[in-house]
């Protein structure tokens, strides 16, 4: 059974199958309860007051199927990265936070110049490296690629309490922060401090791929800087294949440990296909990444761009009232912010055991949640508005 | 040169200078790795008289498309770019910039995708 047709448990948060009647019961912790729709434009009724939901930006917690292992925001060395460069100063005055993200990006662009790398070889190894490296290009301007300017950024972001992940394309390695205004996965390359849009969207990796197996990469563009700058139609053709690192905790695991796993789409643009790079191809056999037996293949696009910092809002009827219960899925969660008619918000450090009783006014009301972050980030909102009868 | 105060550090532009935070160039030359192309050029020259790379007061130089065909470019604070075709040249072709280039701005500059375009190897262009 897919998990479109189950019913989630608003209390445990399980999959069940939906039975008849209004009531539902959950197979696992076996609480009851009468679920009221979230969609635009349901009708239900709360003690004879007929209602209808007028507007529904309900972000779905849906399961994942692949872990990730985070950052944890509290990291000493993260810490120790705000202050020594101060990178509260990169960011400051800007309000948006995806212009902050292009902030971070251009400070990271203009870090140290594209190179080989100049530290002792295996470099990722050092917990301090993001320190060393801009240390040593401050110091002695030294250059290092594509990869380390990608893992800076990825660790840069956590210092912000964004969540990033390192992305490799091929032969290029870019990254990817998780855009709470957009409320997407956005990729990132801090070496030519660009991003790629469509229609002023910008992309994912996973979208870029598509718009190139799907037309050439026709409508994408290659934006650049803080100022987006369009710099004219993108060349996506390196898309075509990419991995996603499923970890970001770089300051205790390298990337490429061979312990965290690597996410791989695997679909009808590429079935029975072969990436090869390098010896492979000389060699004719072999597959990059493949070969050494880390990689997951997925073909959802959900799953491939798993949304995070969702706040899920569940209506549910109770002794003739209304109430809201919550799920989020947001790394490094902090508290779970809600408010009704646009009141004061209300802090619930227990998202799980957070309720809220919604009580309708005549006309229009709205209840608002979202979850903030232990850095103070809010994720996307949610927003649920319902019209009722005197 | 400018007439941009140098900094005690300040090295000459011949080679690829190894530039360190502190260091305020008055010039500095930047190799086209293969080729260039024209739409980033022009970019390139209209995001650096905004004032978005850091603080320029001139850009010079010739490069080739990958169709071969050259061109010169020239900027001036204050003015409008001109590319226009010229001579045919061996290599890649430079561009020399002038101002008051300091660490991030060199380094922007110098990671600018306009200087990485290479056949097998390109993002944009």
């Amino acid at each position: 059974m897919s998990v479109a047709t189950q019913v989630k448990c608003p209390f445990c948060y399980a999959y069940g199958p939906a039975r008849r009647g209004p009531e539902q019961e959950c197979d696992d912790c076996l609480r009851r309860w009468t679920p009221v729709p979230t969609r635009e434009g349901a009708a239900f009724s709360i003690s004879g007051r007929p209602c209808r939901v007028t507007a529904a930006v309900n972000n779905t917690v849906l399961p994942p199927r692949h872990g990730f292992a985070h950052e944890s925001f509290r990291h000493p060395d993260l810490a120790r990265l705000r202050r020594k460069y101060r990178l509260g100063r990169i960011a400051s005055g800007i309000n948006a936070e995806f212009d902050r993200q292009l902030a971070l990006r251009d400070w990271v662009c203009a870090a140290w110049a594209a190179g080989q790398p100049s530290v002792p070889f295996p470099p990722l190894v050092h917990e301090d490296h993001v320190d060393r490296m801009l240390t040593l290009a401050r110091r002695e301007g030294r250059a290092y690629f594509c990869t380390y300017k990608a893992m800076a950024s990825v660790e840069l972001a956590s210092a912000f309490g964004w969540t990033a992940r390192l992305v490799n394309i091929m032969k290029h390695m870019v990254h990817e922060i998780w855009s709470n205004d957009y409320n997407k996965w956005v990729l990132h390359d801090s070496l030519y401090n660009m991003h790629y849009e469509r229609d002023h969207l910008p992309l994912s990796a996973r979208e870029i791929r598509e718009e190139h197996h799907r037309n050439g990469a026709r409508g994408v563009r290659a934006v650049w800087g803080r100022g987006r700058r369009d710099l004219g139609p993108a060349h996506c053709a390196d898309f075509a294949w990419y991995v996603v690192y499923m970890h970001n905790n770089f300051f205790d695991f390298p990337p490429g440990d061979h312990i965290h796993p690597l996410l791989m789409p695997r679909d009808r643009w590429n079935r029975n296909g072969h990436w090869r790079q390098g010896v492979q191809i000389t060699r004719r056999r072999g597959d990059k990444y493949l070969c050494k037996g880390m990689v997951v293949e997925e073909s959802d696009p959900r799953q491939l761009d798993y949304k995070i910092n969702q706040t899920e809002v569940f209506l549910l009827q109770r002794e003739g009232a209304l109430w809201a219960r919550f799920q989020h899925n947001m790394p490094n969660y902090g508290a779970l912010m809600t408010r009704t008619d646009g009141h004061a918000w209300t802090t619930h450090r227990n998202c799980r055991k957070a309720e809220v009783l919604w009580p309708l006014r005549a006309g229009t009301s709205t209840l608002e949640a979202r979850c903030v972050n232990s850095a103070g980030v809010p994720g996307p909102l949610s927003v649920i508005a319902v019209r009722s009868a005197r | 040169m400018s007439g941009t105060r140098q900094s005690p550090r300040c090295v000459p532009t011949d080679k690829d200078p190894v530039v360190v935070a502190g260091d305020i160039l008055p010039e500095l030359r930047v190799q086209f790795w293969d080729f260039m192309s024209l739409p980033l050029l022009r970019e390139f020259l209209h995001i650096a008289s905004r004032g978005d790379l850091g603080k320029i007061d001139s850009i010079t130089g010739v490069g080739r498309t990958d169709n071969g065909r050259a061109y010169s470019f020239r900027w001036k604070r204050g003015g409008h770019a001109l590319v226009r075709k010229s001579a045919p040249i061996q290599n890649a072709g430079h561009a020399r910039i002038a101002g008051r280039l300091d660490f991030e701005t060199i380094n922007r500059i110098r990671n600018f995708p306009l200087f990485h375009l290479r056949p097998e190897f390109r993002y944009v262009g």
